[in-house]
């Protein structure tokens, strides 16, 4: 045959070279260089089969959708137990009342947190919430500002004829306003064309925020009515 | 590895969706060619279950780019091995030559006519044709980009024993190019 370089017999160096992408070496050994490259070529970088089904599975594993409700119902009802009690919480405080706070917690006080979610009038008390990173929490980690929403309008143009009642929707129709979803959506994708491609990660409160820099999406639910919670007596 | 691998690693991991389907873009092939070798045509099913995992369990990752790319190949590997554990199969590496060939033209200069078109498949249907840990050695080295330690990982073998593997895979590949068979093989294939 005509490959006259292969016959080279090929070194340790070589092959590592090789191995290793390196122009010279594969210019040295044409045939091996040729199966190498053509082997290692970089993909199309189009959409591939089994690409949706992958982003499917990070998206549940990434934003559980009950989350960020919990999370602002809770903190809904957090502000309103802050700013309505906050001088019995201090009595409370003030005159030694720890434990009958404790005991009450343990109590009745589970009560209103844990039925919220349920029960919790929606209108009424999203109307009256102040904007999230300006409750009394003052963790900005919590606030799910654009990210989720994104996540929720992909969801929510991923799937035409769905809904605004859809309790998937529920944050997004609570946030943009029933009728006016696609508008919000629409709104939502223009500041952000495809930073994240550019290899730009998106400005996230919790990446900043997070005290302990791990870039999880922020703290459990559970965290928020710890102790914040407790010193307020009945 | 360049800054911008590592800025997509890190956005996926706190959950970008458009990072993450852009790792999946620049990794999947490569990561498919890699499970071709080990379990062949079901390669896709077998990347399929490996995607689901590294969507699961990349938050708790940690590392750069390069060491996504091997983190994503042992799970790979992890998932080639399940399969042909429960498919009762062995791996499909060291397929012969011959299955691969085809009848080659006469008249035409191989070698040439193969540098200039060797197609990325038949590439990999030939370095599948080597033993397995050759095979392995050669595709996480030279298509998946790592180096003889981060290999060695993904293999549980040290790197002197990549660095080993590696090079005999590639001596016999050297010897198959000078045969008129190979360059025939990689056309039919391609």
């Amino acid at each position: 045959m005509s490959n006259h370089e292969d016959h080279r017999p090929l070194d340790r160096d070589a092959a590592e070279l090789l191995l290793s992408g390196d122009p010279a070496a594969r210019a040295a050994h044409p045939w091996l260089g040729a199966v190498l490259a053509a082997a290692g070529s970089p993909g199309a970088g189009a959409a591939l089969p089994g690409e949706d089904a992958a982003v499917a599975a990070f998206a549940a594993a990434h934003t559980p959708s009950v989350r960020p409700r919990r999370i602002s119902l809770l903190k809904t009802t957090l502000a309103k137990l802050l700013t309505v009690k906050v001088a019995g919480a201090c009595l409370a405080l003030v005159g030694g009342a720890g434990g009958v706070a404790l005991a009450a917690s343990n109590g009745a006080l589970p009560a209103p947190l844990h039925k919220a979610p349920h029960h919790a009038p929606a209108s009424a008390s999203h109307s009256a919430r102040p904007h999230p990173s300006g409750t009394p929490s003052a963790r900005p980690s919590h606030s799910f500002p654009a990210a989720d929403f994104a996540r929720l309008c992909q969801k929510w143009d991923a799937r035409p004829g769905h809904s605004p009642d859809d309790p998937d929707f529920g944050d997004l129709a609570r946030k943009a306003g029933r009728d006016h979803i696609d508008r919000f959506c629409g709104d939502l994708r223009k500041p952000r064309p495809s930073a994240s491609f550019s290899g730009v990660p998106r400005p996230q409160p919790s990446g900043s925020a997070s005290p302990h820099g791990s870039g999880q999406p922020g703290p459990r639910p559970s965290n928020l009515p710890s102790g914040s919670t407790r010193p307020q007596g009945r | 590895m360049a800054v911008d691998d590592d800025e997509l690693v890190q956005a996926a991991q706190r959950g970008d969706e458009a990072a993450f389907r852009a790792v999946y873009r620049a990794q999947q092939p490569t990561l498919l060619r890699y499970l071709t070798v080990l379990v062949g045509g079901d390669a896709e099913d077998v990347a399929s279950e490996a995607w689901l995992q590294i969507a699961r369990d990349l938050p708790k990752f940690r590392g750069d780019a390069d060491g996504f790319r091997g983190w994503a190949a042992t799970i790979a590997r992890h998932r080639a091995m399940d399969h042909l554990r429960r498919t009762k199969r062995r791996p499909v590496a060291a397929l012969p030559v011959e299955l691969v060939a085809i009848d080659l033209p006469d008249g035409q200069d191989t070698a040439e006519l193969a540098l200039e078109t060797i197609g990325t498949d038949a590439a990999v249907a030939l370095i599948a044709t080597l033993p397995r840990d050759q095979a392995e050695a050669v595709m996480l080295r030279a298509v998946l980009g790592l180096d003889a330690e981060s290999a060695g990982k993904v293999l549980g073998k040290r790197a002197g024993a990549v660095r080993t593997a590696a090079y005999r895979g590639l001596r016999t590949l050297a010897q198959r190019a000078v045969t008129p068979e190979a360059p025939a093989a990689l056309r039919g294939v391609r």
